[in-house]
């Protein structure tokens, strides 16, 4: 803004000294002139100006800016110049040359020498407004000051209308447009760069700064205006000059006082604010039990918490007497070094572990951050104790160790005991062959047993039938009835007991035989068991009852001799009732077995023998009633028996018998029981 | 006509068997002569005439009834020794024994038996088995030429 309105306050005079417009050359008739060529250096100064300040700096930009203010530099040395040897007309008067004189002859429209001064300084402070080097900097600002004040100077005068101050009463006055503008210009300049310098204290976020903007607009406002009554005043013959002064004295004092005792109030408020907030932090620094710290970058400590001591057990001088590094564990050193050099360029810090040697010679474990301030020098870093932390970690692979370990042995255990278990197998099969082949040793010595009982008792049974045979033959018609009687007794006699071996051997062999379990169609078994009855059942009058049969588990030829045996007995010991009922079925079942009976109407045993029924050759009717051997049902038990089952039986004498024997059921569910009649057999 | 000589070797130990195997035998006039031995030994001795039977006439039984349970030699030796010789092994041998075993009838017909007969218990079957045996073998059946032992 400050550039673009000195731009314009420039070319608005020298259009006024182009178009003969005195109203825009002078602001008043009693006030000089601008000069043009003051005007065109305003130009000038404020393109230079407005061109530094373009937000993206461009590069011809820049070289203009710097051109137009070596021009403006150059317009004030040569004026200034001329006024000091004396040229005339100077540098100041080439341009409108005829209109400047036309006035006033004897005193010429110049630039004033002060305007000159400040050219000289305003171009400098342009010219080095962005110089790398802070002196060039501070130089810039220190001419945009001089250059301030003697714009500041000149209009106040003009204000205060003050005549002699204009220069020397030789020289051209200072108009008031320039010096307006200067002002604008200077501050302009100031506020080009607001982050540095001068600028920066006042415009700057601190306390000072707010105090500056606060004390300057102020004290600038009530000086001037204070200065300005107090002349009034004194021209206007209210009090004399010594009594003028010294009011404003002590005003000033008053108005001075007020403002510092204002700006101590406020720094007073703001101190405590901030000793607040330092306290705050201080209590944080404090209270921490992270390790805080600032560490120089001369690789001392220069502040640490009181968490420091607690946690090494050193005492904060002994900390901070000694390199940072001796409290670090050697192995970690090397790694602590390459983070402080890190820190020295400034480059960000990642978290790091490492150990430091407490009082007591032990180690703690800390998790650092830490932050470089290379322009301070230091280091800020915060430490977490992590020792806890790293003992459990140390602890768990311990634990893990072990863990292993144990998994390890307890592996070989498992593996040894595995071996163990392996040749207990074997012995046990070893042992199992062993007893096997007793057992078939056994076996061949029973079967040897049984081929002898075929053999030897055979024969002489064969020699009795024989002998009685040809004695009979011998004594044709010879012998008595009663003789003859005695032989077929004897022959009978042997016969019997030819049955009996056979069906001996046919028990023991039947205990003996391998069992063949398979599926049994329990029914179709029952149907040829009474189909071979053809020669018992003939002339019988028998009612057959047959339930559904389950099919079971076993070997079907033994389970058809049960059959048979149940109900050759049933058939026998039925003889003589009318009709005679036979039933077989199915009673549910038992301990996961299928139980199934005989049952008929025939003579029945009494109950106090029943535990004789099913021994070898026990018989509980006499052979003129029922003939038989004894072997039927020890032969049902011992089939049960081999496969699993168990046989009972139940009786009334003269009412009827039934036997129950248990097999394995083939199917999962038995078949329904439903009674059916056969109808009565009479073929 | 001159009727051949028909000659049954009859070798058992139990001489009640032999008696009522003879006599069913003769009763139906099976053979002209049955020679009736006590063991293997002596069946053995017959055969290759050594021994008591050293001076027997060079005349072959045209079959040979053979117990297998003996003293001395058994039954099954006897027809080992018989299928193996070349001169004898043409004479049909039944074997007939009270035993039924497996062990026995495989090792039989393994060794080369004509035939194998179970010994009835019942006195009627035993004489009417006797009595078949010797009218199949001895009337039936073509005994081999007299040569083919000889000359095999």
């Amino acid at each position: 803004v400050a550039g673009v309105s000195g731009v314009l306050l420039g070319l608005v005079v020298l259009t006024g000294w182009a178009a003969d417009i005195e109203a825009l050359r002078r602001t008043s008739p009693g006030l000089v002139p601008v000069n043009p060529m003051a005007a065109l250096a305003l130009v000038l100064a404020g393109a230079s100006l407005r061109l530094q300040c373009a937000a993206p700096a461009v590069a011809t930009g820049r070289r203009l800016a710097r051109l137009c203010a070596a021009a403006v530099l150059g317009a004030g040395a040569f004026t200034l110049a001329s006024y000091a040897f004396g040229w005339s007309p100077g540098v100041d008067q080439v341009l409108f040359a005829e209109k400047l004189t036309r006035d006033d002859p004897s005193l010429p429209s110049r630039m004033a020498p002060n305007a000159a001064v400040n050219f000289v300084f305003v171009g400098l402070a342009l010219l080095l407004l962005d110089v790398t080097s802070p002196r060039g900097r501070r130089l810039s600002e220190v001419l945009t000051l001089a250059a301030l004040f003697v714009s500041l100077h000149a209009l106040v005068g003009h204000a205060y209308g003050v005549r002699w101050n204009y220069g020397a009463p030789t020289f051209v006055p200072m108009a008031l447009q320039p010096a307006a503008a200067f002002l604008l210009l200077t501050l302009g300049i100031l506020a080009a760069r607001p982050r540095r310098g001068l600028t920066g204290i006042v415009t700057g976020d601190t306390l000072g700064g707010a105090l500056a903007r606060r004390l300057l607009p102020a004290m600038v406002l009530t000086l001037l205006v204070l200065g300005w009554l107090f002349l009034e005043a004194e021209r206007r013959g209210i009090y004399g000059a010594a009594l003028g002064v010294s009011l404003y004295a002590v005003a000033n004092i008053v108005i001075f006082a007020a403002l510092v005792v204002w700006g101590a109030r406020s720094l007073i408020i703001a101190d405590k604010a901030r000793e607040r907030v330092e306290a705050e932090g201080q209590r944080f620094f404090t209270l921490s039990r992270d390790l805080l710290c600032i560490a120089g970058f001369d690789g001392y400590l220069k502040r640490v918490n009181p968490a420091w001591e607690g946690a090494l057990g050193f005492t904060r001088e002994e900390l901070l007497a000694r390199p940072f590094l001796d409290f670090v564990h050697p192995d970690d050193r090397a790694a602590a070094l390459t983070q402080a050099q890190k820190a020295e360029v400034g480059a960000t810090i990642p978290p790091y572990e490492n150990r430091y040697r407490c009082a007591d010679g032990t180690y703690r474990w800390f998790l650092w951050s830490a932050t470089p301030v290379p322009d301070e020098g230091l280091i800020y870093a915060t430490a977490r104790d992590i020792t806890e932390r790293k003992l459990m970690e140390v602890a768990l692979l311990s634990s893990r160790d072990v863990l292993e370990t144990r998994v390890h042995e307890r592996t070989a255990e498992l593996l040894e005991s595995e071996e163990r278990v392996r040749r207990a197998n074997l012995e046990l099969e070893q042992r199992v062959q062993e007893r096997t082949a007793e057992l078939e040793t056994a076996n061949k010595e029973l079967e040897a047993f049984s081929y002898s009982v075929s053999h030897d008792l055979r024969a002489p049974l064969r020699h009795v039938q024989g002998y009685v045979e040809m004695l009979a033959a011998a004594t044709a018609g010879e012998l008595p009835d009663k003789a003859r009687r005695y032989l077929k007794i004897i022959t009978e006699a042997s016969v019997e007991m030819g049955q009996l071996i056979d069906d001996l051997l046919a028990f023991s062999r039947m205990g003996r035989g391998k069992l063949r379990e398979r599926r049994v169609d329990v029914d179709e078994l029952v149907r040829e068991v009474v189909r071979g009855m053809g020669m018992d059942t003939r002339d019988r009058l028998i009612t057959w009852k047959f339930a559904a049969l389950p099919a079971v588990l076993g070997d079907a030829a033994m389970i058809k001799q049960v059959l048979a045996n149940l109900i050759g007995n049933a058939v026998k010991y039925t003889r003589g009732r009318d009709p005679a009922v036979i039933e077989i079925g199915c009673a549910g079942e038992q301990d996961g077995r299928v139980v199934l009976f005989v049952r008929d109407n025939g003579a029945g045993f009494d109950m106090q023998y029943v535990h004789k029924l099913f021994g070898v050759f026990q018989r509980l009717h006499r052979a003129e009633e029922f003939e038989g051997n004894g072997i039927g049902l020890a032969s049902v038990r011992r089939i049960v028996a081999r496969h699993g089952g168990r046989v009972w039986a139940e009786g009334l004498p003269g009412k009827g018998a039934v036997f129950h024997f248990t097999l394995k059921a083939a199917a999962p569910k038995p078949a329904d029981i439903h009674e059916r009649e056969e109808g009565t057999a009479r073929p | 006509v001159l009727i051949p000589r028909r000659r049954i070797l009859f070798v058992d130990d139990s001489t009640r068997d032999t008696e009522l195997a003879l006599d069913a035998l003769e009763a139906y006039h099976v053979a002209n002569e049955v020679v009736a031995l006590r063991d293997g030994a002596d069946a053995l001795d017959y055969l290759y005439r050594r021994g008591s039977f050293a001076d027997r006439p060079d005349e072959a039984p045209t079959l040979i009834l053979l117990d297998l349970k003996m003293p001395k030699v058994d039954g099954l030796e006897v027809l080992r020794q018989i299928k193996g010789d070349a001169r004898l092994k043409t004479i049909p041998v039944v074997v007939m024994t009270s035993s039924r075993e497996e062990q026995d009838l495989v090792t039989s017909y393994r060794l080369g038996v004509n035939a194998y007969v179970v010994k009835p218990v019942k006195f009627q079957e035993f004489v009417e088995a006797v009595r078949q045996l010797g009218a199949f073998w001895m009337l039936c059946n073509e005994p081999p030429p007299r040569a083919a032992g000889e000359g095999a």
